[in-house]
C-alpha cells in the first residue's frame, strides 16, 4: 500500500513538473518574440535619434533647399519605418493585450492632439509654450501609465 | 457573461498556460476571460467550444 502511494506521489511530482515546464517554455516562446520585436523598435528609435542628430548638425551647413529639405526630412524614414513596426506589433498581440495597447494608443494621441491645440492656442495668445522635448518624453510616460491602467483593469 | 471555462479546463487537467497555447492567446486573456473581466470575441469563443467539444451556449452565458 506504501509502494503504490510513493508510486503515486512520484507520478504526480512528474506531472507537476512537466506542467511547469510547459508553462516555462510557452512564456519564453511568447517572451522570444516580444524580445524580437521590441529590439526593432529600439533600434529603429536609435536610427531615428541618430538621424534627428544629424539633421540638426548638417542642415546650419547646407546652402541648396533641395538639400536642405533631403537633410530636414531624414528623421521621416526611421518614423515610417517605426510606424510600420508598431503597427506589426500590435497586429501580431492576442486580442486583450491588442485590447490594452488600443486603449493606451488611444489615451496618448487624444492627449497629444488635444496638447497640440492647447499649444498652438497658447501660442497665439503671445503665452509661452512648453518644450517639443517635456512632450516628447511626457507622452512616453503617460503610454507607460495608461498601459498598466488599462492592463490592471483585466488582471 | 459568466463562462464554465474554468471548470473545462479542470476537467482536462490543463493549466491557464496549457490551455492559452492551445488557444493561440496569452495566459492574460485565459485569466481575464475565466475571472469574467474580459468577454472572448466571437472566433475565440468559437475556439474555446470547439476545443472543449461543447455548444457555445454551454460554456458562456449571459448574465444578469
Amino acid at each position: 500500500m506504501r509502494g503504490l502511494r510513493e508510486s503515486w506521489n512520484a507520478m504526480e511530482g512528474w506531472m507537476l513538473g512537466v506542467r511547469v515546464r510547459n508553462t516555462i517554455e510557452a512564456d519564453e516562446r511568447a517572451g522570444d518574440q516580444r524580445m524580437r520585436m521590441k529590439r526593432s523598435e529600439a533600434t529603429t528609435l536609435l536610427a531615428y535619434f541618430v538621424a534627428l542628430l544629424v539633421s540638426y548638425a548638417w542642415l546650419p551647413h547646407l546652402a541648396g533647399t533641395a538639400a536642405r529639405v533631403a537633410v530636414a526630412l531624414l528623421p521621416l524614414l526611421p518614423i515610417v519605418l517605426l510606424v510600420a513596426l508598431s503597427v506589426r506589433r500590435v497586429l501580431l498581440m492576442d486580442e486583450l493585450e491588442r485590447r490594452i495597447e488600443l486603449v493606451a494608443l488611444a489615451v496618448v494621441a487624444t492627449t497629444a492632439w488635444l496638447g497640440l491645440v492647447t499649444c498652438w492656442l497658447l501660442q497665439r495668445a503671445g503665452m509661452p509654450v512648453p518644450s517639443a522635448l517635456l512632450g516628447f518624453c511626457g507622452l512616453g510616460v503617460l503610454y507607460g501609465f495608461a498601459r498598466r491602467w488599462a492592463r490592471r483593469h483585466y488582471a | 457573461m459568466n463562462n464554465h471555462v474554468r471548470d473545462l479546463r479542470g476537467e482536462q487537467g490543463w493549466s491557464q498556460a496549457d490551455l492559452a497555447e492551445r488557444l493561440e492567446v496569452s495566459r492574460q486573456t485565459v485569466n481575464a476571460i475565466e475571472t469574467g473581466k474580459y468577454d472572448p470575441s466571437l472566433p475565440l469563443a468559437f475556439k474555446i467550444a470547439k476545443l472543449f467539444g461543447r455548444p457555445i451556449e454551454v460554456i458562456f452565458e449571459p448574465g444578469e
